[in-house]
């Protein structure tokens, strides 16, 4: 189990240096080598590392660790094909992490990190509106039946198309450099990571690592279905490069464009799940 | 003896706690929220308040605010108790316990930030105030309907396929629940956010979102 | 904290999620278990690991501060 977590840890870094790679090409830049987020990880443990005197250290520390536990055990729920509720969970859980990390610092600078992260709470609902919809069709939330109902009767990519579109959305609005990632933008220098430097920030870098590869492995798992790992690793590989390039592409949006944004799409989805309801009685 | 009748949605039951009728039950899923409660209630008692960092305009003078120990007293004891009504709500297993966590969660809320002597915070925490309290309205009604309606309020009961719930008693639920601070309705939250002592200040954001998830567990089983 | 404890800590909390992984394999612990024990001692074992490797062992050189 320790294994397939580094593991993950491993692919998910080096989706992040392939990200800002495909971003730096469209952009019509060299870029980085695709291995250079795993470089900044090993870089950040390498320095040296204490607890700013303004923090709450407890929360500080803590919030570090829970970072990281709540993406592993995303990963777990995913491979034993636990429910899509608990992943919905833990994505809201993730929320505090950003309010805890931000807030426990006594930086202003993290805590707008952290008050962007609490007024963009509408990018979670998306993923709701996914549970719900998927629950219309396959009458189960877990990710066991879920695959089972996908063999029978092909993807939901294609039968629950509005839902997989939210979760893309939900997927673009962590990813970094993207047009939502309002929390991290550089007036506010590193939004809520500024003050967790050091080891902190390398946990910090495993914890979003794990995310990506989580959320990816979960568009493909829930919408496409239970694949061999190899052709599954391509497929997130794909959609990475997809979302890469919209982050390209967009600038980032202001932090009540970003909120007008994700309600619109939230509102777009609850008519469609309000047909849905209709429409299947 | 006893089944959840939805193994499905939330994983199948791990451990069952009686109190007469009223049964408490532990899913994996609530097993999960009922963990995360513990893990911030434990950091609110562990940790000190952190000490903000003010940046004067105009120069390159910057202060750290005072931490007031009474203050801190106060605000801890608040965040505890909301913590304890959080840890209530993840795992009861009746409507009507439930409905009446979520508003001791709004009122442990607003003694969070209440006795801090900011205007603004103040302001906002009026204003949670006056929508938590709007709020609890369809939080009861809906409560109530089902009672009406189905003649149970026992989880157990009401998640099997047996009692048919109205969708508009599901629908209160929710929005009384998104009133205690979920999302369109979490305006005055971001300058709460503004007072000091986040391990406290956590505890609201904490609260709400597990208070969130559980209520969505509950109207998808029902 | 000495570095060496944050050596022992990382190396322990490594230990025991390799052998609870290893022990489910091999069917002496339930699954759900074993991911339990992996996802609290998978935090401490990377956090604690890079503790070790960025503290000081105290006998650097000082640095040259100047004349």
């Amino acid at each position: 189990m320790i294994e397939y977590l580094l593991f993950a840890t491993f692919i998910g870094l080096l989706f992040h240096g392939i990200h800002r790679k495909v971003i730096a090409r469209v952009q019509g830049r060299p870029g980085p080598p695709i291995w250079q987020e795993i470089l900044h990880a090993l870089k950040f443990s390498f320095k040296e590392t204490w607890i700013p005197k303004t923090a709450s250290r407890a929360l500080f520390v803590g919030i570090v660790f829970v970072a990281i536990a709540i993406w592993s055990g995303a990963l777990f729920i995913l491979l034993t094909g636990g429910s899509i509720l608990l992943l919905f969970a833990i994505y809201l859980l993730h929320k505090i992490v950003e309010h805890g990390m931000g807030l426990s610092t006594g930086s202003p600078y993290t805590k707008f990190g952290a008050i962007r992260s609490v007024i963009s709470a509408a990018s979670e609902l998306p993923l709701l509106v996914t549970v719900v919809a998927i629950y219309f069709f396959t009458g189960s939330l877990s990710i066991a039946e879920i695959t089972a109902y996908q063999e029978m009767n092909g993807p939901l990519l294609i039968v629950a198309f509005p839902a997989a579109v939210a979760m893309y959305l939900v997927i673009l609005s962590k990813m970094h450099y993207g047009p939502f990632s309002i929390i991290e933008a550089k007036e506010i220098v590193s939004g809520n990571m500024t003050e967790h430097f050091g080891v902190w920030r390398a946990a910090l870098e495993v914890a979003y690592a794990l995310k990506t590869y989580v959320l990816l492995y979960a568009f493909v798992l829930i919408f496409i279905g239970a694949l061999p790992l190899w052709l599954t690793l391509i497929l997130m590989l794909l959609l990475l490069i997809s979302l890469s390039f919209v982050c390209a592409v967009t600038p980032m949006l202001s932090p009540y464009d970003t909120v007008t944004i994700q309600s619109l799409v939230t509102g777009a989805l609850v008519i469609y799940i309000v047909i849905l309801a209709v429409v299947m009685g | 003896m006893f089944n959840l009748p939805t193994p499905h949605i939330g994983g199948p039951e791990l451990f069952v706690l009686e109190f007469g009728d009223i049964v408490a039950y532990f899913s994996p899923y609530t097993a999960l929220l009922f963990a995360f409660a513990v893990l911030f209630t434990v950091l609110v008692i562990v940790s000190r308040p952190e000490r903000q960092v003010d940046i004067a305009f105009g120069g390159d003078a910057y202060y750290t605010k005072e931490v007031d120990p009474d203050l801190l007293r106060f605000q801890r004891f608040m965040a505890i108790a909301c913590g304890l009504a959080t840890l209530g709500a993840m795992v009861t297993g009746d409507v009507f316990n439930f409905t009446l966590f979520a508003s001791m969660i709004g009122i442990t809320n607003i003694g969070i930030v209440a006795a801090y002597r900011n205007r603004h915070v103040l302001n906002a925490a009026f204003q949670y105030g006056i929508v938590a309290m709007l709020a609890t309205v369809p939080l009861f009604g809906g409560a109530a309907i089902i009672l009406s309606s189905t003649g149970t309020l026992s989880m157990w009961e009401l998640f099997g396929g047996a009692v048919a719930v109205p969708l508009i008693a599901k629908a209160f639920l929710v929005l009384g629940v998104m009133g205690e601070g979920m999302a369109p309705f979490y305006i005055a939250k971001a300058e709460i956010t503004r007072a000091q002592g986040a391990p406290f200040i956590l505890m609201v954001h904490v609260s709400s979102l597990l208070l969130f998830l559980r209520v969505m567990e509950i109207v998808i089983s029902m | 904290m000495k570095k060496r404890t944050a050596l022992i800590v990382g190396l322990a909390a490594g230990v025991i999620a390799a052998a609870a992984s290893l022990s489910a394999a091999l069917g002496y612990l339930p699954v759900l278990a074993a991911e339990l024990v992996a996802v609290v001692a998978f935090p401490v074992f990377v956090i604690f690991i890079a503790l070790w490797w960025s503290a000081k062992s105290g006998e650097e050189d000082i640095p040259f501060i100047g004349y």
